[in-house]
This record gives structure tokens, C-alpha cells and sequence, in this order.
């Protein structure tokens, strides 16, 4: 069974992802310019695909009144102690408002006081019942008028004479070959999960906090291209209800839990006196739960014993639970009588700039270091903790601009049929392949290496020169090995796409992780060897780009207002 | 993970790409013969409920795999009523307990009605 059918699609404005970012490119580049084609490649379904697909119960990025964006910068600049991209932050906050308001209109429910004003839930919050978000972004992008294109994977970015002119897809239902040519293309695909070993085992590996589909593919192509990113070493650690891997937010803001160790103990509090990231609360909240575990005071939980059985309160947050985190309502169906404490502890890392910052270096127009490259959502870097909302601003900033910049002299470019072959040879080799590795075994190879030697789970995200050469050695064989994956099918095939975008990632963050001879970001990146944060030196980003003739990483540092 | 209850499921009658075929966003379901949906390796399913709120007959819950908790018996139902959702958990003694939440602006829905 190989592959044969190629599809060749032209358009104007080719969104990669119809996430939160991708959904709101689409709209406002039809919004602005209703003539110009605009087309979403989006890997599932646009109705149900990616992070969203599960629903929301809370958007966290909002400014409530007295809140203004420079207040807003404040915060994440704490949170992430200093090493932030200012503009951008500045730019999503500035939008934050006006993008929540937008998805209220089109179907959202939020919750609001009696005077008419959201309700905030913790600081910067707001409790919406968002079950059907994706659905209601997806209508949203159909009224626009956008073209969907389902089922179809992106694979690389056709690159000419130094500009993005399209992208090639894999249909992964059919094994169809797309080359779709475009004047300009937003990246909107999210971030990376599997890159490491998953907190659980068996029938509970894809009982993770981030999509299990998001695999990187957005970086990767990226990557491969020879765009520049940033801040591959922050990974993103979450402090999650252990099994389930559910958000503890809506547990700890929404329902008033308490964070305690194996002795009832509010730890947080004997930390919080003196230990110097305190102000930086979700790192601070991971780190004092490793500490208490380190300490013999563990397991940690957090404690809903306060919820009476059968209360008003109970029944919110079980409403919560579904419109978020359905196996989380699961777990806690079976404790009518006994156990109200919750285990938690730390996920495996993924690879985002949603919560994190990893992702493509931009300007704040979200211009990516390729001409006609655009970034915007979890694929974008150097402006943490714009989860939803601050994704949905990105993705209309990232259309303005593609809109401004293909408006003038850029025409849809004529492809060199040799990049064609060469890219649709390389998608379809693992199906001629009869012999070689399947992409389940390579990707439990790549997840066992990241976890032992880069800083997963089991190494306590604690990371050292030595262990990271051994990692840095054992992923370049596995990218060679690469060339012998072998699939029996279309769903297969995908598969082995996957991995390969995973093992690309997984390189840069080593190699990024390798750089940072300090230790800035509790468990996202802990240097046994380098344990103290050292602003002399490394207040800056570290950056990398791959030369696309060699394969070799090379790293750059930036300053924090180049 | 997800259990399809063949004794509901109808097969989306004689429909080409079944509902929780369409919407699974891991393209984890498949059909084999007969057109009666499968689930690929259960191990890969997201327990994101796609699928158990899309289909139109409520055949599809989900459980969590015993791995994660010893009383797996508890699972979770859910179905589209207009722009509400109304959620059906059963604990493992066979109690349940339902909510009806509402998931699009009334004004919103009734505009596109």
C-alpha cells in the first residue's frame, strides 16, 4: 500500500492548526478581507481537535477591572523571573479583553455578578461553563467563511528561495499527499506532548494533561526549516491530580482546597516565609510538593474536606470537573463517603509557550524569523501564560499581519517539482518499508531516554551535563534510526510522522537544557550541576536554529530587549 | 477510555463515516464489518468525551482504566440537549447523579435555530 494521490491546493492564507489560534486567524484575516482565501489544515476534526477538545471551565488570562496589561506584564514577569519577551506579552494582554468578549458573543457562557460583570475565579480568571468551546470557535470559523481542510497532517513547509510559499500534509485517513501553496502561512498547531516517558503506565499513557496529538509537528517543521526558537529548555511541569493529570486550579481556586503532605500539614506556608521564588507561585507550588516528598512527608494532596457531601459547593465543582475534566469527575464519583483529599503531584514535561515559553522566536507583529512564517498559540514563544485567551489575540495579531504583508507584491510561487518528490518519498518510505521499527517502539525509546537522562518523572525533572551528553548521544542515533520506520497502514503512518516530529524537538530541548548552565525555573529546568540561578550571567534567552544542510544545532543567546 | 454498548449502538443507521468516528481527535475510531465502530489500542484514548457526547444514542462511556483507579466501575455518560449537556455519572455501587449544564448562550443558539 504506498501512497500515490497528490493534491495540489492554492490559497492565500494557509493556517497550520484549527486550535484556539488557528480559529481566531481564520476569522479575523476573513473578517478584514472577506476576498481573500484563507484555508485551515487542521489534523482531526475541526469541531473536537487538539487541547480544547475536552472543554474549559475557566479562561486565566483576563484583566478584571483596576487590572491593566503593564499589571498583567508584572505578573508573568514574576512568574517566570524576568525572562519574558515584554512586547509580547504586553500585545496579548492588551487583546485579552476584547478576544474573551468576542467568544462570549459567538456562544461561551461566562459567568457573571448581578451587575453584569464576569466573575473572577483567583485573580486573573474567569469561570465559564466551556464545554463546547471547540464547537463554538470551529461555527465561528465556518460563518467566517474560512476553508477547513480535515484529516490532513502537516509534514514540512515548502520553502522557497528563503520564504514560506506553503506547506506539504499528509491526509491521514486516505494517505493522500497535499502540496498546498500559499502567500503566507500562520503556524497555529500547539506544542508538544510525548517527548517524555508519561507519569502513568499501561492503560492510563495517554491520561495526560496535554493532547496526546499535539506532537510537536508545529515546531518540528519549524525546526527543520531553519526557523529560529526560543526557550526549548523552559519546560512545562504541571502540578496535576495524580492519574488523571487534571488541572489543580479547579481545586485550589475554584473550590478553596488546601494544599497539604502526608500529615494534614499546609506546607505551602513554611516555604512561603522565606524561600526565594515565592512569588513565583506555580513554580513555588510544584517545587515545595517535591521538597515534601524528598522530605519523607509525602504523598501531597490537596484537601476538599471542607465540601460537604451533597452541598451547593460540591455540585459547582463537580460542574467544573465536567466542563473540563471529565476523568476527574470520574475519580471523585467514588468518594461519597470516605477519602475527600486528592493525591497530587508533578506530570510528565511538555514542550509549550501557552504556559510555558517555548516555542518560535517572533516580533511582536508574530513575524517568525522565515519570511512569510507566522506564529501564534502553544507554537509561539517568549510570552508564557497566555493559555486560551492570550492565543486567541495572537492568532488575530499573526493575521493582520500575514493580511498587510501578502496585500502587496507577494504572488503564489511556482514549487520546484524536485522538492515535491523528495518530501512525498520521504512521507511515504515507512509504508515501502518491509522490515524496520514501528513508531510505538520508537517513541517509547525516545520517551524512556528524555525521562532517565533529560529530566522526566523518574529523574525528578533533575538534569546534569553528564546525563544530557548521554541523551544528546542516544537522539542522534534514533533520528537515524528514523529512516528505518516501518507502517502497515495510513493511522500508522501518522504515527511515524509523529515521532519523527517528537525526536526533533526532543533534540533542540536537550540541546537547549545542555546551554543554560544555571538553574532559573524550578523542575521545569533544575541543574544539579549549576543549582543557583545566576542573573549575571543568564538574564537572556537562549535560542537555536538548525542548520538545514548539516542537522546541527546551533545556540544563541538574546538579550531581553533585542 | 471509552466502552461502545453494542446493544445501543446503531451504527449512525447506514451513514458512511459514523458520528464518533467523525470526532474522535486522535482518529482512534474505525470501522470493521458491518460498520459497527471500533476503538483502536484503548490505551491511546485521551478521555476527552468527543465521542460519548456526540453520539446520538448515548452508547459510548467512559470508565477509567483500572490502572489508575482499583473501583473502575464508575463511568460517565453525556449527550447533547440544544445548547444544553446533560452529564449521567454512575458511581460502582449504581448510583447516579445527573447534571444539565448549559454549554452555548441560550440567545446564541436560538439565533441560529
Amino acid at each position: 500500500m504506498v501512497t500515490t494521490e497528490v493534491i495540489n491546493i492554492d490559497t492565500d492564507i494557509l493556517i497550520i492548526g484549527g486550535g484556539a489560534a488557528g480559529c481566531f486567524a481564520a476569522v479575523e484575516a476573513k473578517t478584514r478581507e472577506p476576498e481573500v482565501r484563507c484555508m485551515i489544515m487542521e489534523k482531526a476534526h475541526i469541531d473536537r481537535s487538539g487541547c480544547l477538545a475536552m472543554g474549559l471551565n475557566s479562561i486565566n488570562a483576563y484583566l478584571h477591572p483596576g487590572q491593566t496589561p503593564e499589571s498583567y506584564l508584572d505578573y508573568v514577569k514574576g512568574e517566570f523571573m524576568d525572562v519574558v519577551r515584554e512586547d509580547l506579552v504586553l500585545s496579548i494582554a492588551e487583546g485579552l479583553n476584547d478576544a474573551v468578549k468576542r467568544v462570549e458573543q459567538w456562544g461561551l457562557p461566562i459567568e457573571k455578578d448581578d451587575e453584569g460583570r464576569y466573575v473572577p475565579r483567583g485573580k486573573r480568571g474567569i469561570r465559564v461553563r466551556g464545554e463546547r468551546l471547540k464547537p463554538i470557535l470551529a461555527e465561528a470559523v465556518r460563518r467566517s467563511g474560512a476553508e477547513v481542510l480535515n484529516r490532513v497532517a502537516a509534514t514540512n513547509l515548502i520553502v522557497s528561495e528563503g520564504r514560506v510559499v506553503g506547506a506539504f500534509g499528509l491526509g491521514v485517513r486516505d494517505g493522500r499527499f497535499y502540496v498546498i501553496r500559499a502567500k503566507g502561512v500562520i503556524v497555529a498547531t500547539g506544542g508538544a506532548s510525548g517527548v517524555y516517558k508519561p507519569a502513568n503506565p499501561g492503560d492510563g499513557r495517554h491520561l495526560i494533561w496535554y493532547c496526546p496529538w499535539n506532537v510537536g509537528t508545529g515546531y518540528a517543521i519549524g525546526i527543520r526549516a531553519g526557523a529560529e526558537m526560543t526557550s526549548f529548555e523552559n519546560r512545562f511541569v504541571a502540578l496535576r491530580v495524580k492519574g488523571v493529570q487534571a488541572p489543580t486550579g479547579t481545586l485550589a481556586l475554584g473550590a478553596g482546597a488546601r494544599q497539604v503532605n502526608a500529615r494534614g500539614e499546609a506546607y505551602l506556608d513554611k516555604y512561603y516565609k522565606d524561600h526565594p521564588i515565592r512569588s513565583a507561585a506555580t513554580y513555588f507550588r510544584l517545587l515545595a510538593t517535591m521538597l515534601e516528598n524528598a522530605a519523607g512527608r509525602g504523598p501531597c494532596y490537596l484537601d476538599l474536606s471542607h465540601l460537604d457531601r451533597g452541598s451547593r459547593e460540591e455540585r459547582r465543582f463537580k460542574e467544573d470537573l465536567l466542563n473540563m475534566s471529565p476523568t476527574m469527575a470520574l475519580m471523585w464519583a467514588g468518594r461519597n463517603g470516605g477519602d475527600r483529599r486528592l493525591e497530587i503531584a508533578g506530570s510528565e514535561p511538555y514542550v509549550v509557550g501557552g504556559h510555558g515559553e517555548a516555542g518560535y522566536w517572533i516580533d511582536v507583529s508574530r513575524r517568525t524569523t522565515l519570511p512569510g512564517l507566522y506564529a501564534a498559540g502553544d507554537v509561539a514563544g517568549g510570552a508564557p501564560k497566555k493559555y486560551v485567551s492570550g492565543s486567541w489575540v495572537e492568532g488575530r495579531i499573526a493575521a493582520g499581519t500575514a493580511l498587510e504583508e501578502i496585500m502587496g507584491s507577494v504572488s503564489t510561487t511556482d514549487i520546484d517539482t524536485g522538492i515535491v518528490e523528495a518530501e512525498r518519498g520521504r512521507v511515504t518510505a515507512p509504508l515501502r518499508r518491509d522490515s524496520g521499527v514501528c513508531p510505538q517502539d520508537m517513541e517509547e525509546r525516545l520517551q524512556g531516554l528524555m525521562d532517565e537522562h533529560a529530566g522526566g518523572v523518574s529523574a525528578r525533572y533533575e538534569l546534569s551535563e553528564e546525563r544530557l551528553l548521554v541523551a544528546r548521544g542516544l537522539l542522534a542515533r534514533l533520528r537515524d534510526d528514523t529512516e528505518s520506520l516501518r507502517a502497515s497502514g495510513h493511522h500508522e503512518l501518522v504515527s511515524a510522522m509523529e515521532v519523527v516530529d517528537r525526536v526533533d524537538v526532543a533534540r533542540v530541548v536537550v540541546e537547549h537544557l545542555l546551554h543554560r548552565k544555571e538553574t532559573r525555573w524550578p523542575c521545569s529546568q533544575s541543574r544539579l550541576d549549576y543549582p543557583e540561578r545566576d542573573d549575571n550571567r543568564w538574564l537572556k534567552f537562549v535560542n537555536s536554529v538548525m542548520d538545514t544542510g548539516t542537522g546541527d544545532i546551533r545556540l544563541v543567546e538574546r538579550g531581553l530587549l533585542e | 477510555m471509552i466502552t461502545i454498548d453494542y446493544d445501543i449502538c446503531n451504527r449512525c443507521g447506514d451513514a458512511r463515516e459514523k458520528r464518533c468516528e467523525r470526532i474522535c481527535p486522535g482518529n482512534l475510531i474505525t470501522q470493521k464489518d458491518e460498520g459497527w465502530p471500533v476503538v483502536r489500542p484503548r490505551e491511546d484514548c485521551w478521555a476527552c468525551t468527543a465521542c460519548v457526547k456526540d453520539c446520538p444514542v448515548a452508547a459510548i462511556s467512559l470508565r477509567l482504566p483500572p490502572q489508575i483507579k482499583r473501583d473502575a466501575g464508575a463511568s460517565l455518560k453525556a449527550s447533547v440537549r440544544g445548547n444544553k449537556t446533560l452529564w449521567t455519572i454512575t458511581d460502582s455501587r449504581g448510583k447516579t447523579e445527573e447534571f444539565t449544564l448549559e454549554a452555548v448562550r441560550k440567545s446564541v443558539s436560538q439565533k441560529e435555530d
